[in-house]
């Protein structure tokens, strides 16, 4: 299954913050340096607490470090019971 | 390497040992085990009690030597939390596990098959110790690839 329907910019907002490391950003929010790693890379997406808890540190919104794109989102929608 | 992949690699590896070095004990050195033994539910009974006892001793004083042997090969100040588990780790938990437990529920059911054909109430523990010693290996296969593909 395709994941690039969400995309994040923790890298790039590490390298604003005074080049932050994997270590320091994933001490503050609370994992191991591993998971922020495939965060990173997209390999795994965190749980909404997580990414709030991703943004509060470099004190931006939620949408300026994940992005979504729902035309790339390959999904079944309900159908709706009559 | 993680210290994740470490320990589920460290898990496999003792599983394994710990299982083999029990088996070998009981039908090997320690072997005055016989047909007429096998046949009785009492046996088995007692098996899978000091089996599972020898195993939860064996894992506990094997993962303690481990903590002590990561402290003393690592650099003091990088020294990560053994227990430390993050929702990534859980979310790896969760899955392997889940894919551990079909295998032991198909064992359970596979055990019934030698009962219902009339075979030996042997083979059904036999069956089941099998699928059981299975799942827990393949949770921990499970693991290692979870962890080894979300690097």
């Amino acid at each position: 299954m395709s994941k690039d329907h969400i995309q994040n910019k923790v890298r790039t907002l590490r390298f604003f913050r005074d080049e932050m490391t994997q270590l320091q950003l994933a001490d503050e929010v609370g994992v191991t340096r591993q998971t922020l790693a495939a965060i990173e890379s997209g390999k795994y997406f965190p749980t909404l607490e997580l990414a709030f808890r991703i943004a509060k540190v470099f004190d931006v919104t939620l949408d300026e470090v994940f992005t979504y794109d729902s035309s790339k989102d390959k999904y079944k929608k309900r159908k709706k019971s009559k | 390497m993680s210290i994740q992949l470490q320990k589920s690699i460290f898990n496999l590896a003792t599983t394994i040992l710990s299982i083999g070095v029990f088996l070998i004990y009981v039908f090997g050195i320690n072997g005055d085990i016989n047909i007429s033994k096998m046949t009785e539910i009492q046996f088995w009974g007692s098996f899978i009690l000091t089996m599972t006892g020898v195993l939860v001793v064996a894992k506990i004083i094997l993962f303690i030597l481990f903590a002590i042997f990561t402290r003393m090969v690592s650099d003091r100040k990088n020294v990560e939390d053994l227990g430390f588990v993050d929702e990534r780790d859980k979310s790896i938990e969760t899955k392997s596990d889940r894919y551990s437990h079909w295998i032991a529920l198909v064992g359970f059911i596979v055990s019934m098959i030698p009962i219902s054909m009339g075979y030996g109430v042997q083979y059904m523990f036999i069956t089941i110790l099998s699928f059981g010693s299975m799942a827990t290996v393949m949770s921990d296969v499970w693991r290692i690839y979870f962890y080894s593909k979300e690097a």
